[in-house]
């Protein structure tokens, strides 16, 4: 078994006052281990996104620890240490459009994070790093001295993954990478990722709403509910033998490129119940977990 | 056979810029009967989208030209109508309903103001009364529930998918024949998506009108259309019935479309196939095939002439050289053609 990379204890995130506050993220707990993939699926306000923005530190958590690499990534740190924590851990977003700043060229972009954390001594080593990771990203060194609005939204979200790649991370959050994109450039990305996370060993956190693209990219799968994991496992599994209902309900939701199969679609639609039994995670098989009280767990299987 | 009700005959749809002339419908022909669904499918500046709005004739004029061809709706050409003619076409005839519920609602607006204004503008005699009667009844068929009560609810008390509902009841509100739904679940959750579209096949049946369905996502497509057209570039590439296209594909970019989406049902995990490169320039459209420079079977007449439509039975065409008697035997790529055999043989089991 492979090393745990990050480790999320009952991570809380709520918004607003503290009489009335948004539980956007409500008591979260899982691992990533080094090397794969943890896809986290669900609906828009679900509190995926909260989730990764929560493990990069971009917000500061309401409760609970994340744990990377051995150490706790909220507790106070010197300068230093801040450094080195953001080296190992970067951030692909969601929309190209907005997530490059239009006044650099792709190469300033690129380098910015190692003209802050003083990676190179003279230009000439810069510049050669900055088209290698080009180069890596499927784009030519030439590239380095256009502007934003040069490239098209496949090519941008190759520029924002350079921009991750430049600290030489371990472990990248990709916030919905590929939900701006066409059909045929999301492909593209998707093998763009997983080549890299090959030759560089690379762990993601893979956020999305699309499911037949995270079961595709994913190794293990997280499914959110209301600010909650609701049904965590291998990727086949969940897929092949969902447990929670609202699970099922998602994936009774996803159309399919056969048109015979869609016309006998069935819906299942998903009634969230209120118990007050008390709720934990249950493994109901080995490495499958599911959130639900103990006769609820009974009655889905 | 049911009545036809739009033929669109070789229409040219270009827009002036700084840059040239983009020409971005090029050459557009298909038809539509009654009670039937087309669905459109292409990637973004595949010119699908102007398509659509070119029947409505929401192109503005300048930038956007009307270079040719003819949009007949009921027998008669839209094109040389007046903005006072067309402004009666809109809405009772054919109505849409937008991408982003979120910005296609008035935020000051009750909603059932934004209803009733759609029924009284279209109709003299209804009284305000009687609109407001048939704005709940409209909301009631959307599956809004509490209709009385949401009627006097502005747009931001509504979730995304109930807003999305309301602009469906919107366009309904003056019976149109044909319906025009440009992405309209595109910025939905999966689950609020998949509701969407039983509701509007829902309505499909009850009032037998006729959908213009555009969308990017196939797997869409599979559940709503009875036809399909693939655009490329501001061409149909690929026409056909829902079964010709997703079963018997025959043009490599809707094979490049087909193979770039992941399997749910297969567990293994081979690479997705790709379709390399980008979509062309308008405003200097390639010689020949558009799609050339991104199709690995590519022959040289693909540079040089444009391919007509094929025609590969009574319904299904495509445009592509490879379907020419004279060229080489291609056939349809393994990885996607395992798909097709993995959905034919599961639809056969299922059939037992």
């Amino acid at each position: 078994m492979a090393n745990k990379l990050l480790e999320v204890k009952n991570l809380k995130q709520h918004f607003g006052s503290s009489s009335n506050p948004i539980k956007a993220v409500d008591g979260i707990t899982f691992d990533v281990y080094e090397g794969e993939t943890l896809g986290l699926v669900g609906e828009s306000g679900c509190g995926k996104s909260t989730t990764g923005r929560s493990i990069i530190r971009l917000y500061d958590i309401t409760d609970g620890q994340v744990i990377f690499k051995g150490k706790d990534i909220h507790a106070s740190k010197s300068r230093q240490e801040l450094k080195e924590f953001n080296r190992e851990m970067q951030m692909i977003f969601q929309d190209p459009y907005a997530s490059l700043n239009p006044r650099m060229t792709a190469g300033e972009i690129i380098a910015e994070g190692f003209d802050i954390h003083g990676l190179y001594k003279n230009k000439k080593e810069r510049r050669e790093h900055i088209g290698d990771l080009l180069e890596a990203v499927g784009l030519n060194r030439e590239h380095a001295n256009r502007y934003a609005h040069e490239f098209s939204g496949g090519q941008r979200q190759r520029i924002g993954i350079a921009r991750a790649l430049s600290l030489d991370p371990s472990f990248i959050i990709a916030d919905e990478p590929i939900s701006a994109l066409d059909v045929s450039i999301q492909a593209q990305v998707v093998n763009l990722l997983k080549k890299l996370q090959k030759e560089r060993n690379l762990t993601y956190l893979f956020i999305a709403h699309d499911l037949s693209m995270v079961k595709y990219i994913s190794d293990r799968i997280a499914v959110m509910y209301r600010g909650r994991i609701v049904e965590l496992g291998e990727a086949n599994e969940i897929y092949n033998n969902p447990i929670h209902p609202y699970t099922k309900s998602l994936l009774s939701a996803v159309p399919l490129p056969d048109p015979l199969t869609e016309r006998k679609r069935t819906r299942i639609p998903y009634n969230h119940e209120e118990t007050t039994e008390e709720i934990k995670v249950h493994e109901v098989l080995p490495n499958h977990f599911v959130y639900g009280s103990d006769s609820q767990i009974r009655k889905w299987k | 056979m049911s009545k036809k009700l739009l033929e669109v005959n070789d229409l040219k749809i270009n827009f002036k810029t700084y840059a040239g002339i983009v020409q971005a419908v090029r050459g557009v022909s298909f038809e539509l009967y009654e009670g039937e669904t087309l669905a459109i499918v292409g990637e973004s500046g595949s010119g699908k989208s102007v398509t659509s709005n070119s029947i409505m004739k929401l192109i503005p004029q300048p930038p956007g030209i009307y270079a040719g061809g003819q949009i007949l709706f009921d027998g008669r050409d839209l094109v040389p109508l007046s903005e006072k003619e067309m402004a009666k076409v809109r809405g009772n005839d054919i109505a849409m309903i937008f991408q982003d519920p979120m910005t296609a609602l008035n935020p000051t607006m009750r909603v059932g103001r934004q209803i009733t204004e759609v029924i009284l503008k279209h109709n003299k005699q209804v009284s305000k009364a009687e609109a407001k009667e048939r704005a709940i009844k409209l909301l009631d068929l959307v599956g809004i529930p509490m209709p009385e009560k949401r009627f006097r609810q502005y747009p931001h008390e509504f979730s995304g998918g109930m807003r999305q509902r309301v602009v469906i009841a919107i366009a309904l509100a003056a019976d149109p024949k044909l319906l025009i739904a440009d992405e309209p679940t595109t910025a939905l959750d999966v689950t609020i998506q998949a509701q969407i579209l039983e509701l509007m096949k829902d309505i499909q049946k009850k009032s037998n009108t006729s959908i213009i369905f555009i969308t990017h996502d196939l797997g869409v497509v599979a559940n709503v259309a009875d036809r399909v057209a693939v655009m490329y570039a501001g061409q149909i590439v690929e026409y056909g019935t829902v079964n010709d296209i997703f079963y018997n594909p025959r043009h490599p970019y809707t094979w490049g479309l087909l193979g770039s989406m992941p399997d749910l049902k297969n567990d293994e995990k081979e690479e997705l196939r790709t379709i390399p490169g980008s979509p062309p320039n308008l405003i200097h459209p390639p010689v020949g095939d558009a799609f050339a420079a991104r199709n690995e079977f590519a022959m040289a007449i693909d540079y040089e002439q444009e391919p007509p439509m094929f025609k590969i039975s009574d319904t299904h065409y495509a445009k592509t050289w490879l379907l020419h008697p004279d060229a080489p035997e291609i056939p349809i790529p393994a990885a996607v053609q395992q798909k097709i055999d993995g959905y034919l043989k599961e639809a056969e089991e299922n059939g037992k």
